[in-house]
């Protein structure tokens, strides 16, 4: 097997006398610099930059040009339009000898210029660490149709065929799909764009959407048929012409337009797809993105550069791509993470709960916050004895003091959750009669107005995983004091018992969180319907399921928020499935020369419009 | 001598039955079902049939008995050197370890020598003027070091030389065939943090060495037919001083192999501690069966170096 790996590379040098004095060499300088790290200072430190990060400061600096420069600005137009107009006479006096054609082409570039010169100025140019948790390529890869993880990285390389903004509202401006038709209630006709080329050179057109949504759904590829389930609507398709595709379904669904947003909907190289072995796939991502992939390190680095060809143009009308490059760089410690933000090591990360307090404080850094991005709940399994009566719920979630775990857990950055969806979702919709109050009192009455003898007084339950654990504590606490006991579980338990037990009624409570999943379409299905996998006991819920497939089949979005209303409302009485804690929010911190951050409709962030601030 | 290294080669051999042993039991029996590494994330709006869990279960090696997984894992690990594959990356275990493993070795080579070099300077140090300023301050550090936990060293260290001096980068990895200069910055806070409690082990060991050698009868004759005091400290304290250090040398292998699990992840240095905490994590037992193998060998060659050095210094040992 011909393996590229750090031992055959060592293999291939030769083991010379003048290697081995080299070696020495190097192992004496590395040694003086380990020592004259101990005794530099700051100037030391940036003549040991490295060049590209000279060159960064380089380009900064040039961008950072006194607002002197600027003033003479016009001053520097009118000698250009002056050597202009020279030149213009020049070429009068050597007509003769030039051709006509040449001298199009000189007005032609002239023109450009001038339209450059022009166009407002876009801040282009810099490089942007990014410091990340994990390694998306080396985790699960980045072939859209086997891979598992979600992250900003997708869309700075891929495009989705139908994009929809945080509101959850479609944006044409960002897809593939230059408009699309609802022909009737199951069939969409899309109009794909023309002239996108993907990073390999190639066209996208219908025929390379029908093959990646095909391929979205394939269960033969080994880990593929990732979206089978969210794409399970789709009946057929068929390209009708180069840049016409038409969907046919099984049943109306709105929520397919948002699903379209996500890895499934997102377009790769048909070509690149058939001439690459499967493994290559995960690691040699190749879209239609503003970006795309210069070099992978397995956990240690993404790099990605600007795609020069992209379809998407600034108002420069240059690439997309704003940055000279982009460095997603893993860093797998939190504190260390926040210590490479802090020391200017990176330049923008999603700050985990622990360091948010100390990175606000910071002067050099800029927050962006997405709201309710999880949510902290109390998933139930409503049909499991004494947890089935309605007011045993009640006067359990009346024991949750929230408030006071908010403080003590979150320094107050969350809110209390007042129903189903969490206020990061388009259709969230507090309910006011939501058992939100902390009153143990209330809880007792409720309690004992459920009927159940107090022997029966008992849950299992546990933290489903190790962050939770503290709510769980504090939640666990309170309900001790009422006098219900908890028969407490594992990790390993709540991993495999609620699953295993589906259709037979888990028999098993946990404190977790879950993603408010950005189409409010996906959480419904999963928590309110008989087949959905956060509805622990696998029962029916028959109050609501109907009104979920309502909401899913109008293609009116006022419609669908207040179906979607009228289900919370619902769930806030009957407290099926999930009951809210609190909606905890996620904090995107930049330095402040760093422009562009922002979230996707998942909660994502995203990177594509990343910039330096000149 | 060399009769003397294959029988330590030969008694190395059942240590390392016994250790595949351990190794398959403990992940075998530990709470936790590996499938879930495999399956889990695809649970979430999916249900997979019996027949799927049967055919996942086979393609990974994780069907039959435990007795026939043992029986696999022998004929698998022992004979063919074939770790199987990793249950999240799906990758060969042998390969993902043969990546990993030069930055494993940069790192605890380095703190090695490290330890080793300063632990016995400083040793001797204390050692040979006992009493003094110098003493008491090699005591004091080699109590701090063995006290300090190298993670709460390594926070510190990172507070200190990268944000508030801005001396060296938090984190990362860079080759130092590649890069020596930017792979000395990337390593000199993992290497300190990782080596300072060897360092404080052997500068004690070596302190009380040398405090007993020098007492010996031997030492004094040796003085007293007028040998200078270099000649005495380096030939004769020194030599027999080695004996008890060199043990405390072998056992740091495994001490730094143990470290380097949280440096490496404290440090995003992609070696095979953190290999080893992913895949704690993500129950990747396939992972951690190779890891375990990996470095038991490599302590059993430590073990194995320090017996060949024991002979070295002391030809006793050889004859006995």
């Amino acid at each position: 097997m011909n393996e590229r790996n750090y031992w055959t590379k060592l293999r291939r040098r030769k083991l010379s006398r003048r290697t081995l004095l080299r070696a020495s060499a190097r192992a004496g300088v590395g040694a003086a610099g380990m020592m004259l790290v101990g005794c530099g200072d700051d100037d030391d430190d940036d003549s040991a930059q490295p060049v590209a990060a000279q060159a960064q400061q380089q380009r900064q600096q040039e961008q950072q040009a006194p607002a002197a420069q600027q003033q003479t600005q016009q001053e520097q137009q009118a000698e250009q339009a002056a050597q202009q107009a020279g030149q213009q006479e020049q070429q009068q006096q050597s007509a003769q000898q030039q051709t006509v054609q040449q001298q199009e082409q000189q007005q032609e570039q002239q023109q450009a210029q001038q339209a450059v010169q022009a166009a407002p100025s876009v801040p282009r140019g810099g490089i942007v660490k990014y410091g990340a948790a994990y390694d998306i390529i080396g985790q699960s890869g980045m072939d859209p149709s086997t891979s598992l993880t979600q992250s900003g990285l997708w869309r700075s390389i891929y495009d989705p065929l139908i994009a929809t903004r945080a509101d959850g509202i479609v944006d044409l401006d960002a897809s593939l799909a230059e408009s699309f038709e609802a022909v009737d209630d199951v069939t969409i006709v899309f109009t794909v764009r023309d002239g996108v080329n993907f990073h390999d050179g190639t066209s996208f057109d219908a025929e390379a959407a029908r093959f990646n949504l095909d391929r979205a759904v394939d269960t033969s590829i080994p880990a593929g048929g990732v979206f089978a389930a969210a794409y399970s609507v789709i009946e057929s398709k068929e390209v009708l012409d180069n840049h016409t595709l038409k969907i046919s379904l099984s049943s109306p669904n709105a929520a397919l337009l948002t699903n379209l947003q996500e890895r499934g909907g997102m377009m790769t190289s048909p070509t690149h797809v058939e001439a690459t072995s499967l493994e290559d796939l995960r690691i040699q991502p190749v879209g239609t993105g503003p970006y795309q992939l210069q070099s992978w390190e397995n956990e240690q680095s993404t790099v990605l550069v600007p795609f020069q060809d992209s379809w998407q143009r600034r108002e420069d009308g240059g690439p997309y791509a704003l940055l000279d490059e982009f460095q997603y760089v893993v860093i797998p410690d939190e504190v260390v993470r926040a210590a490479a933000i802090e020391s200017g090591d990176v330049d923008a990360f999603i700050a985990p709960d622990s360091q948010v307090g100390l990175l606000l404080d910071n002067d050099d850094l800029t927050s962006v916050v997405r709201k309710g991005s999880l949510h902290l709940s109390f998933w139930v399994n409503h049909d499991l004895y004494p947890v089935s009566n309605v007011d045993f719920r009640r006067g359990l979630m009346h024991a949750w003091d929230k408030e006071g775990a908010k403080e003590v857990f979150y320094e107050g950055r969350a809110d209390v959750g007042a129903a189903i969806l969490s206020n990061g979702n388009w259709a969230h919709a507090p309910q006011e009669h939501f058992p939100t109050e902390f009153n143990m009192d209330k809880a007792e009455e409720l309690l004992v107005q459920s009927g159940i003898p107090e022997e029966d007084w008992e849950i299992p339950i546990t933290a489903s995983w190790a962050g939770a654990e503290p709510m769980f504590q504090a939640l666990a606490g309170s309900w001790e004091q009422l006098g219900v006991r908890i028969i407490p579980a594992t990790y390993e338990e709540v991993q495999t018992r609620p699953f295993a037990n589906r259709g037979h009624a888990a028999d098993l409570h946990f404190v977790g969180q879950g993603g408010d999943r950005g189409e409010p379409d996906t959480f419904m299905q999963l928590a309110l319907t008989e087949k959905g996998t956060w509805n622990l006991g696998g029962g029916p819920v028959p109050e609501v399921e109907g009104l979920v497939q309502d909401a899913v089949s109008t293609y009116d979005t006022e419609e669908r928020r207040r179906i979607y209303a009228e289900i919370q409302e619902i769930q806030a009485d009957l407290l099926y499935s999930i009951l809210p804690g609190l909606y905890t929010h996620r904090f995107y911190f930049s330095r402040n020369d760093i422009g562009g951050a922002q979230f996707d409709l998942n909660g994502f962030e995203w990177f594509k419009e990343l910039h330096r601030i000149t | 001598m060399s009769k003397f290294i294959l029988a330590r080669l030969f008694q190395a051999l059942p240590v390392l039955f016994l250790v595949s042993i351990l190794t398959f039991a403990g992940l075998e029996l530990v709470p936790g079902d590996p499938l879930l590494a495999v399956i889990g994330p695809a649970q979430e709006g999916t249900q997979l049939s019996v027949e799927d869990i049967e055919r996942i279960k086979e393609q990974f090696g994780l069907h039959g008995s435990l007795p026939e997984r043992y029986i696999r894992y022998v004929e698998q690990v022992i004979l063919r050197f074939d770790f199987g594959t990793s249950l999240q990356s799906q990758e060969p275990v042998t390969k993902v370890i043969a990546d990993r493993l030069p930055v494993s070795l940069w790192l605890n080579g380095l703190a090695l020598g490290l330890s080793i070099v300063l632990g016995l300077t400083l040793g001797l140090i204390a050692g040979v003027r006992p009493g003094t300023r110098g003493d008491l301050g090699v005591t004091f550090l080699a109590v701090v070091g063995v006290a300090a936990p190298s993670f709460w060293l390594a926070i510190g260290l990172i507070i200190l030389f990268s944000v508030e001096l801005g001396w060296l980068p938090t984190s990362g990895w860079v080759d130092p065939l590649s890069d020596p200069w930017e792979a000395a910055k990337h390593l000199a806070m993992p290497v300190f943090a990782l080596s300072l409690g060897g360092v404080a082990v052997i500068a004690r060991q070596t302190r009380s060495s040398v405090l007993e050698i020098r007492r010996q009868d031997y030492i004094v004759t040796a003085r007293a037919k007028g040998l200078p005091g270099g000649a005495v400290l380096f030939r004769h304290v020194l030599k027999n001083s080695m004996l008890p250090v060199v043990t405390i040398m072998g056992l740091q292998i495994a001490a730094l192999f143990g470290g380097s699990v949280i440096i490496e992840r404290l440090f995003a240095l992609p070696g095979l501690g953190r290999l080893a905490f992913d895949a704690t994590l993500s129950h990747d037992f396939k992972i951690l069966q190779g890891i375990v193998f990996v470095v038991t060998l490599a302590v059993v060659g430590a073990n194995l170096l320090t017996d060949i050095v024991y002979g070295l210094l002391d030809p006793r040992i050889r004859y006995q």
